[in-house]
């Protein structure tokens, strides 16, 4: 008498079993897809998109003024630039000609010793005069040494800035 | 690299510039006499702190202007070169002052070139001075290849060219209280013990 039952059963038992199946394994394919690139990349590089994106700075946009800030700040390096290499100059030829005076100085006390005499009087003129220009000397080698410090900076931050000053220094077209 | 090597060049000859272009006060070689026109041109003997070097009778020790050259006058005998015990009346020096002819002086080397001694002075080799005991071992110790004294030589017809008791010969002013020397020998040895007392060839006075 049961007999018959048992295929009615089975019969009405798979759609059943086919919904949970469904439900438990099917269930990513009903997520829909997140817009953006955090879609196409690996969750485990989510640092990607952040190295990607532009920093806050980077992003913001150029003030309106920086072109004429940009002009001064070329115009202050180049008159630095040749402050530094007049002074150079200057102490330069300063060293060359204080030196030659305190070296013909000394030249004219060591002959006035050795050969030609010398009064007391002469001997402390000679002296004062080769000690003044010893420190004229060393004055005009500090002012070289600092105009050449001075055009050796400025001409770096030419450099560094691809300036008009040291176009051809760098590839500065590439950049 | 060249940029590397100008820099480093200018650097080594800015260097080598200063050092070879910078006035330096030398100190005047030892046997050097300052020029001058009377005794005022001239100044006292001072030590390292600028204080007068006195003799043993608390008088400070005084250039004079003697033939055209600042001097410290003497009238010992060049003979003290070889008796430090000798007084010649010149100032204590490191380098070694020697009563010669009236002046104090130093030694020269009479083959250096150019001379060592100031115009007019001329340096009077040991050789000149005849045989003197002990001089040669002495001469055999100094570094000059041609030792002498700077100094003036004296003029026979003329006294006043060496100090007072001592006479001139053969351009060399010699004490006579030990005796006549004996000068074609080259004897001098009579000549020592000079202690008199007199005015100096050329000396303008205070």
């Amino acid at each position: 008498m049961s007999t018959p039952r048992r295929p009615r059963a089975r019969a009405s038992g798979l759609p059943i079993l086919a919904l949970i199946t469904a439900g438990t394994t099917a269930c990513a394919s009903f997520e829909a897809p997140r817009p953006g690139p955090s879609a196409l990349i690996d969750s485990r590089l989510h640092i990607v998109p952040v190295l990607a994106a532009k920093t806050s700075i980077e992003a913001e946009p150029e003030p309106a003024d920086t072109g004429g800030r940009k002009a001064g700040r070329t115009t202050a390096t180049h008159a630095v630039l040749w402050t530094g290499v007049v002074l150079a100059a200057l102490g330069g030829a300063g060293l060359v000609g204080f030196g030659a005076t305190s070296y013909a100085t000394d030249s004219k006390l060591s002959k006035g010793y050795n050969e030609d005499g010398l009064t007391r009087e002469e001997q402390q003129t000679l002296i004062d005069r080769g000690e003044a220009m010893n420190t004229a000397t060393i004055i005009s080698a500090s002012v070289g040494l600092l105009g050449a410090l001075m055009a050796v900076t400025a001409y770096g931050v030419e450099y560094t800035n691809c300036g008009p000053l040291a176009p051809k220094s760098r590839r500065c077209s590439e950049r | 690299m060249s940029r590397l090597r100008l820099i480093v060049g200018l650097t080594v000859s800015t260097a080598i510039g200063l050092v070879a272009g910078c006035f330096r006060d030398g100190t005047p070689p030892p046997a050097f006499r300052f020029n001058c026109e009377a005794d005022s041109d001239c100044e006292a003997l001072v030590d390292d702190m600028g204080e007068p070097i006195v003799d043993e009778n608390g008088d400070p020790y005084t250039e004079q202007c003697i033939a055209g050259l600042c001097q410290y006058a003497c009238s010992g005998s060049v003979l003290g070169f070889i008796d430090p015990s000798a007084a010649s009346g010149c100032p204590p020096d490191n380098d070694g002052y020697t009563c010669f002819n009236g002046t104090c002086n130093h030694l020269c080397d009479a083959a250096a070139d150019p001379p060592e001694c100031s115009s007019p002075q001329t340096c009077v080799e040991f050789a000149e001075f005849g045989d003197i005991p002990n001089l040669d071992s002495i001469l055999e110790q100094l570094p000059q290849e041609r030792p002498g004294l700077c100094g003036v030589l004296c003029d026979a017809d003329d006294a006043s060219t060496c100090p007072d008791g001592q006479l001139c010969f053969d351009g060399l002013c010699i004490d006579l209280s030990g005796g006549i020397p004996d000068t074609t020998t080259g004897d001098m040895t009579g000549g020592t013990g000079g202690t008199t007392t007199g005015d100096m060839t050329g000396s303008t006075g205070p």
